[in-house]
């Protein structure tokens, strides 16, 4: 769990830890349930070829494959009770390509008390490998009285 | 495939096919793998109750791709822009979750169409479980 406390100030940044984003779990998110008689679906994500024949370079993973590493963080900040009320706001800045890594991270921006706790507001972001923002965006979540 | 309309040329109001599964073990276990995520909550009863369903199942599920209407022409895919997300309450392994689609908004922004789309989630029981507006574009190769 990280360490979100009533006291924690605007300005706090917590980065998370770097995710490969592998052929095998690209496929895997993006693929259709494993039984499937036809897996993977063939999507820009799982085929080379289907991702050439609508301009792309190379398979690209969903957005809401690395969108998940913020949820992740999220969910350690305030545990489950964020599935309750949580809010996220995302833009999808860049492609993640096959073999890319994905660093997601969060700042807390503001806190204000609310009816039954501190509700925190962050920036949130995704950069790649090169330094690049792939993800930005905004999310919120409180704190409840302990 | 004829019948369908391409995704892309939904107009406000129009709909999707709705979309229902059953989140299974094996079906959550694949995401946990996918998002490197092996919290013990996705898998087993814990002090927070029954197994949950990973956050991120739940966003791609809920993609318009899953749609059974969904069709885009050869040469052709969508491409996700933004994404704004209420989380209402979690979900749980086992239940059936079923997905609505409606087109809530069109616009142009840099030459390019943008399609908002009204994004429902609810379980078996009635309970809804996220709230989503999803803002998407398409790309195309030279081919199509």
């Amino acid at each position: 769990m990280i360490p979100l406390t009533p006291q924690t100030e605007p300005g706090f940044e917590i980065r998370g830890r770097e995710y490969l984003v592998s052929s095998a779990r690209m496929r895997a998110f993006s693929g259709g349930p494993f039984d499937m008689d036809n897996w993977p679906l063939v999507n820009i994500h799982t085929d080379m070829a289907h991702a050439l024949s609508c301009g792309l370079k190379k398979r690209n993973a969903s957005g809401t494959q690395w969108q998940g590493y913020i949820l992740q963080m999220m969910l350690e900040l305030f545990g489950t009770g964020w599935l309750n009320h949580g809010k996220i706001e995302t833009k999808f800045i860049r492609l993640v390509n096959e073999g890319d890594t994905v660093r997601p991270w969060v700042r807390v921006t503001a806190r204000e008390p609310v009816t039954g706790g501190l509700r925190f507001t962050f920036d949130i972001g995704c950069d790649n490998q090169r330094g690049e923002t792939v993800l930005a965006g905004t999310a919120s979540g409180i704190l409840p009285k302990s | 495939m004829a019948d369908l309309k391409p995704a892309t040329d939904l107009v406000v109001g129009e709909s999707y096919e709705p979309y229902s599964f059953r989140v299974t073990p094996e079906l959550n276990e694949q995401y946990c793998y996918a998002e490197e995520d092996y919290h013990p909550r996705y898998r087993e009863t814990t002090a927070e109750g029954p197994p949950m369903v990973h956050p991120a199942l739940i966003m791609n599920m809920s993609n318009r791709t899953r749609s059974p209407s969904f069709y885009m022409p050869k040469g052709r895919s969508v491409l996700h822009a933004k994404d704004d997300i209420e989380f209402v309450a979690p979900a749980y392994v086992g239940k059936e979750l079923f997905v609505t689609w409606t087109v809530c908004e069109r616009y142009e922004k840099r030459s390019k169409q943008f399609m908002v789309i009204d994004c429902r989630v609810v379980d078996e029981d009635g309970r809804e479980i996220i709230r989503r507006y999803s803002h998407n574009t398409q790309i195309r190769g030279d081919a199509a």
